[in-house]
Order: C-alpha cells, then structure tokens, then sequence
C-alpha cells in the first residue's frame, strides 16, 4: 500500500491505556457494522477496502513497542477482509495487533469493523466504515456517492485536524479530580473459551421517543435510567442488606466533538457516570430519570469536560511517567487499571445518536449496529445507535447469565415500548 | 414471527428459545422455517488456553533447574547431601505452597493454608535436624499454628460473613495483637527469659486500641467521610 501517511504516530492521550492493560484474554474491542440488503462480496470489499485506507493513515496502523511509549507503525499492506466469526469483538493477540490493529468482516449481508480503542472512537471508527461502505458500493453499483454525511473523499489526501491528538489541543489550566466512588459490580460465570454473548434489541423510535418525551428526557437519559434500574434489581436479589450494596452508576461516553472544535478520526472522547446510591433508600423510576438528567445536564458543558481532559493530560505529561521504561509504566497503568480503572461503574452504555447516510447509500442499508466489546471485568457492555426509524440496542457479555439483558429489555416492555431480540447462540 | 411467553419480547426468527429468560420458544400446529442466524454457528474452539497441566509442568521445570545445580554442586563437593538441603528444603517448599493451588479446581484457601502451615513446618524441622537446635516444637511451631489459625479465620470471615474494608482491617488488628504475645509467650517458656511479659504487651495494646478505633470509624459514616476526605491520596 502506497500512502503518504506519516511513517509512526504517538498514541493519543485516551489511548495510551489500551496497549498496557491488554491481556492473553482480554483487548478493548469495539465493532461498528452495516446490514445491506443483499449479500457481501468479499472481492469488491477487498478493493474497495484497499482503495479506502489511503485516506485514514491513522488508522491504516500496527501497534509497536517503543523504550518509553507504545506508537502505531503504518501498514505496508491491506490486511485480508475475514469472515465473520460466531461473536464479536473477538480479543485480538499481541501479533494481531502487531500486524494491524483492526479487522474488516463479513457475513451474508453484513460489513463489520472492529477496531482495537487505541486506534480510534466510536466517531471515528464510523467515518471509516461510512467512507468504506460508499467505496464498496461505488464499486458494486456504479453508482457516485456524495461526501455528505460523515463519507470522506477518498480521492483527498487526509487532512491533518484528522491525525491531530485533540486532547492536547483543547487542555485548559484547571483540572478536575478523577476521584470517584466505587460502583457495584455485576457478576456471573465466565464461559471458559472467553465467548462473548451478544443480545440485539431492536426498538421502533416512533415507540421509544415518546416515552423519553413524556418524561422530557433524552433517549440517552431514558436507556441509562433503565438501565440503573435493571442493575438495582439485580443488586437487590444479590445484596440483601441495604447498608452493604453500593451505588448503581453507568459508565457514558462522552463525543467530545459535539463540545470542542475537532476534525480528528482518533480517540476524543470522556466519559461521565451518572448513577444513583440505593443505600439512601428506593428510588423510583421518576427519581432515576431526574438523577441522570440532572447530573448529565450539570456534566456536560465544555468548561467540565475541559478539566476534565486536562486532568489526563496533565498525568500524561508527568515527567516521572514520561521518563519511566515501557514495562515498568505498563505494570503502574495496570496496576492502577486493576485498582480502580472499571470498579467506578457496573456497566458502560455508549449511544452513537443518530446514523445518518447519503441518500444515495441509505437505499442499501437496512440497518447499522454499535457493539461495544466486553470490559476486562466487567461482565456487561452495551452499545446503542438509530438508524432509520429504529433503534439499535447491543449488550455484550462475558458470562453465561443472560441477568442484565432480562432486565434491560423487560423494564423497556413494562414502559410499553415493543422490543425485538435476536442473539448470536453457540 | 414469535414472542416470549415469558417475557413478552418478540423474537428473531432465527431463535430457539429466547435469549433473555431461556424458554423454549412453542408455535402451537405450525412449523416455522428458520430465519437466517445473526451470526455463525460457534463451530470451532478459537482460544487456545494453556491447561493448568502445562503450568504446573513448566513450574515444576523451572523448579527443578536450581535444586539440581545446586544438589549436584554439593554432591560433587562433599559427597553428599549438606549445605544444598537448606536450599533444596526452601525450593520444596516454595514449590508446595506455588503449585497445589494452580492444580486445585476448587477454591479452598483454608486448605492451602494448613498446606503452607505443615510444609513450612518440616522444613524448620529439617533446619533444626541439620543444625541440631531443639527450638522446633517449643517455638517455632505453636507461632506456626497460631498464625495459620488467624490467617484460616481472617479469610473465612472474609469471604463466608463478606467482612470488608475497615471491619475487615479491625478484625486483622485484632488477631494481630495475639502474635506477638504468643512469641514472647514461647520465648520465655522455651529460654526462660522473663518471668511475665516484658515487650509483647506494648504492640497487644497497640493493635486492640486500633481495631477498636476501626470499628467505631467504620460505625459513624459522617466521620468515615470526613477522614477519607482528608486523607484521600
């Protein structure tokens, strides 16, 4: 492959934990796909794949080891599109991820990428696959797809705001504590091969809008609240005792390019965790949804989230950090990872909004989905985005114990909102 | 187009049953013709796992590389087993308290303790056969027992009456402050040193005081917020 990318990049801020919490078991994964309404053909996603990567040099990447950092290698070649395996966010091996550290996949009508977080987010993950699918289908129909809606041009040459590390353009000079209390955690059986669970939920929006409408709430504000409520039940059979139960808090992610000026297809967001403590007492639904409005409307405004990143900026440039040897940094990060990295919540719901396509393309999809891969420990994750009219809900899991979802989904029945499940069984 | 009975959800076509609760999904006189799956059937193991057979035989060479130098230097030397069994002793005991637990399905914390507890045991009895001391069954062994003892209850107050944070610390504190009586406890019986306590008394006083001081923190939740808010790291 020929590109004009530069040869090696730094990690950025956001992704400098990845690499050094990655185990034999467990990478952080995430996967965005597309459901066409034909059937795949592995040859022209082949080219098309090839003719796309050109334009995203940061993530047309392998992962290497430096003395001091990790940083990403561009790829000599276009990796191999594979076929889909039963699950997904499968963990990738340290040589995958020394050989390229994402994957392009397909089955029957789908095209999915799974991407290793260093690489990028959920935003930037989705410009990629929109750009690809435009190139696929250019190629299989013949058709000219406008660069609206999220498509990059494949013919530019890459723009430099999209390899920039967007932390430290927007660092301020007040930084906020990360100092959080502990969550409840959820538990289960892990399954001994590492399979991963995966629950699909689809929701019409013309159900689900005007319940977050009745209780003028945001869908992210609904789906977290019910989700707080599920993780409560499940507390309540596991804990009996009031006194010893922990508060109930879900892990969001926030885009940062919604708040801050930002071109760059690598990681740039922050999370918030919105949550209730039932040790004060039962909440009710109304009290959850005010709970997570509340705190998310107080997070969310630029100058919180500035601190916010200027706090990891800010260890970023820890000149004790900077000058420590790769595995001795990487045991601190893994030690600190380990402490308190997924203990602050009891699962991440991540919401991607709306998906939206050139007209053009929109006529072949049928539907997009957002999956989330499992944590190190915790069990659950789950990954949302609306295409359409509908609303796409992807829970993850590690265990065998289908708890969460049975929760999660049954509460969205009991608010009268009709939901359709599919899984991927063994 | 099917719906659980039990959770009232509809269902993918390609379901058997319903992923949520796991009931069977019935189509009362029709047959239904499978939709198409959301993802491949799980067809071959992709993880490859090292067994803990293959542990315990990488350890149990790891294990065997120094105690053999170390056995076959002292043969050489001196004909014989001599200043190479205190080593060999240690690596033996190291290995015992290493590998039973890997091996081990079950998680029996209590049992690997008496485990640790009698080959540490005879590896001091093998210290004082070689250095001739009469000091094993006076001293070193009730210290052993005791200390297992409180480590065996630590750990199932732990994990049986779910004793966390700073309970769990007091209760530490307090088996704690019984060690050191039972050292100078063995000391004078076996050396005849003081008639009464002399030193241990002072950690005893200390370690209780502390537990308690634990207790009535952990007791009082506006005053365990206050220290924690000013002494968080």
């Amino acid at each position: 492959m020929n590109t004009d990318s530069p040869n090696w990049m730094r990690l950025d801020n956001a992704a400098k934990i990845y690499p050094a919490v990655r185990k034999r078991s467990w990478s952080a994964m995430f996967r965005l796909s597309a459901t066409l309404n034909e059937t795949i053909e592995p040859r022209v996603l082949q080219t098309a794949l090839a003719a796309t990567l050109k334009r995203f040099p940061s993530l047309a990447v392998r992962l290497r080891r430096g003395f001091f950092w990790y940083y990403l290698e561009g790829i000599q070649s276009v990796p191999a599109v594979i076929q889909d395996e039963s699950y997904p966010c499968k963990r990738m091996t340290k040589d995958e991820i020394r050989r390229c550290a994402f994957r392009v996949l397909y089955y029957n009508n789908r095209i999915a990428v799974e991407f290793f977080h260093a690489l990028t987010d959920g935003s930037g993950g989705m410009v990629f696959l929109k750009t690809l699918l435009a190139e696929y289908l250019s190629l299989k129909h013949h058709t000219e797809i406008p660069s609206i809606e999220g498509v990059l041009d494949r013919n530019m040459e890459p723009n430099p705001g999209e390899l920039e590390d967007s932390f430290f353009v927007h660092e301020g000079d007040i930084k906020q504590s990360r100092r959080e209390e502990k969550s409840y955690r959820l538990k289960g059986t892990l399954e001994p091969d590492r399979f991963l669970h995966l629950t699909a939920g689809t929701v019409c929006l013309s159900d689900i809008l005007p319940v977050a409408k009745r209780h003028s709430v945001s869908l992210t504000v609904l789906l977290v609240s019910i989700m707080i409520a599920a993780v409560i039940d499940i507390q309540n059979k596991d804990i009996s005792h009031r006194r010893r139960q922990k508060p109930v808090k879900i892990q969001v992610p926030v885009n940062l390019r919604q708040f801050f000026k930002s071109e760059t297809l690598r990681n740039f967001a922050l999370y918030i965790t919105p949550g209730v403590d039932p040790r004060m007492g039962d909440y009710s639904f109304a009290e959850i949804l005010k709970a997570v409005h509340h705190k998310m409307g107080g997070e969310l405004n630029d100058k919180n989230l500035k601190a916010k990143l200027t706090a990891n900026v800010r260890s970023e440039k820890n000149l004790l950090l900077k000058i420590m040897p790769l595995f001795i940094k990487n045991v601190a990060l893994r030690t600190v990872y380990n402490i308190i990295g997924e203990t602050t919540s009891s699962v991440t719901l991540s919401n991607m909004g709306i998906i939206k396509l050139p007209p053009e393309m929109s006529a072949y999809v049928k539907r997009m989905d957002f999956i989330l891969g499992a944590l190190a420990k915790n069990p659950y994750n789950c990954g949302v985005l609306s295409y359409g009219d509908k609303l796409y809900i992807n829970i993850i899991r590690t265990v065998r114990e289908p708890v969460l979802e049975h929760g999660f989904f049954t509460y969205l029945r009991k608010l009268g909102i009709p939901v359709k499940i599919e899984s991927n069984r063994r | 187009m099917s719906y659980c009975v039990n959770c009232g959800v509809e269902l993918g076509d390609s379901e058997k049953s319903c992923p949520l609760c796991l009931t069977k999904i019935i189509h009362p006189g029709r047959k239904i013709k499978p939709g198409e799956a959301l993802y491949p059937p799980h067809g071959h193991a992709s993880d490859q796992r090292v067994s803990r057979s293959g542990i315990i035989l990488i350890l149990t060479l790891i294990f065997l590389l120094p105690t053999s130098i170390v056995a076959m230097a002292d043969i050489s030397m001196n004909f014989s087993i001599t200043w190479s069994g205190y080593v060999l002793g240690a690596f033996l005991l190291l290995y015992l308290s290493i590998v039973p637990p890997i091996a081990s399905k079950k998680d029996l914390p209590v049992l690997f303790i008496v485990i640790d507890a009698v080959c540490l045991s005879l590896y001091l009895l093998l210290v004082e056969h070689m250095t001739g001391g009469k000091w094993l069954v006076s001293v070193a062994l009730p210290i052993i027992l005791g200390i297992a003892a409180a480590v065996s209850v630590l750990v199932t107050l732990a994990r049986k009456a779910k004793l966390v944070g700073l309970n769990l610390f007091a209760a530490s504190l307090f088996t704690a402050a019984f060690l050191p009586v039972l050292i100078e406890w063995r000391l004078n019986a076996a050396y005849g040193l003081h008639r009464f306590f002399n030193w241990a008394l002072y950690p005893f006083v200390v370690c209780l005081i502390l537990g308690a001081i634990c207790l009535v923190i952990n007791r009082n939740e506006p005053l365990k917020k206050k220290l924690a808010r000013k002494f968080f790291l």
